[in-house]
């Protein structure tokens, strides 16, 4: 039964590292994004 | 304001969903506490099912009118609904290895649901590398086959004799839930619908940013054409 706490806890906390790490990704998406409208509008940018 | 007061309650609600899926339900006979990644395993697939339906919708609003809105809503919810997809299939397994004694099995069910998360990764990656004016009809077009693998994982454990658990929910005579487990069944999807609800409220903002954007470069780049032309 220790195994099967594990096995749970380890699931639990996966599912929230997926999570985490896929709101890390938005944040990173939007920084760029953000980065991509000022160099446009400052005409450094091609 | 809004977008805060609805993460707050998002947070709010996925704290209760814990509680309830980790203390107030009650503990499983057979498999005892093993049992309790149900609570996280289930809920996210019906969420990502959701996503999955959402994402079948707009590609075909994005078809029919060939409205960027739909086409941005269609991306958001992919992207998502792949996210919770995920969690089911790494849940799937840490479950499985004690009840079962396996990590995997090439059953219908497991089968189904792994083919459905690689249609739509591939429909991401899709949209991610190709660089054609024709990409979001493509998309749209796998999106609208790729939805098809969602009734089939739903309906395999009907359909075919699985190692995957048969139906407890809505899977007539003899299957059922204890109204507590229950309780902690419907929390954690209410919690997980929330906070779907509100990645794909970002991810829709991000993507409307970036047609916007997109556009911008477009103008000045015929800006420019036209002005080293003139001269």
């Amino acid at each position: 039964m220790i195994h099967s706490v594990t096995n749970l806890y380890i699931a639990y906390a996966v599912t929230w590292v997926i999570h985490i790490g896929y709101l890390l990704f938005l944040g990173a998406k939007a920084k760029k994004l953000r980065q991509e409208a000022r160099e446009l509008s400052t005409g450094t940018r091609r | 304001m809004k977008f805060k007061i609805f993460a707050v309650i998002t947070f709010l609600l996925l704290s209760y969903a814990l509680y309830q899926g980790m203390v107030a339900a009650p503990r499983e006979a057979t498999m005892g506490d093993i049992q309790r990644i149900f609570y996280y395993h289930v809920p996210s697939a019906w969420t990502s099912f959701l996503c999955f339906f959402a994402n079948f919708i707009a590609s075909i609003i994005y078809l029919a009118r060939r409205n960027l809105k739909a086409d941005a809503f269609a991306v958001s919810t992919a992207e998502v609904g792949v996210v919770f997809c995920t969690v089911v299939l790494v849940t799937g397994p840490l479950w499985a290895r004690p009840v079962w004694g396996i990590w995997w099995t090439w059953d219908a069910r497991l089968t189904t649901t792994l083919v459905l998360w690689l249609i739509y990764v591939s429909y991401l990656m899709l949209r991610r590398y190709s660089t054609g004016q024709a990409t979001p009809t493509l998309a749209a077009a796998l999106a609208i086959f790729g939805f098809l693998d969602v009734p089939i994982v739903y309906m395999s454990i009907r359909w075919w004799r699985t190692q995957h658990p048969q139906p407890v929910i809505a899977g007539g005579q003899g299957s059922g839930l204890d109204p507590h487990m229950w309780a902690a069944v419907l929390w954690n999807w209410v919690a997980f619908m929330a906070f779907a609800a509100l990645l794909i409220w970002v991810r829709y903002r991000l993507e409307i940013t970036r047609q916007q954007l997109d556009e911008a470069h477009a103008l000045k780049a015929v800006g420019q054409a036209e002005g080293s032309f003139t001269r």
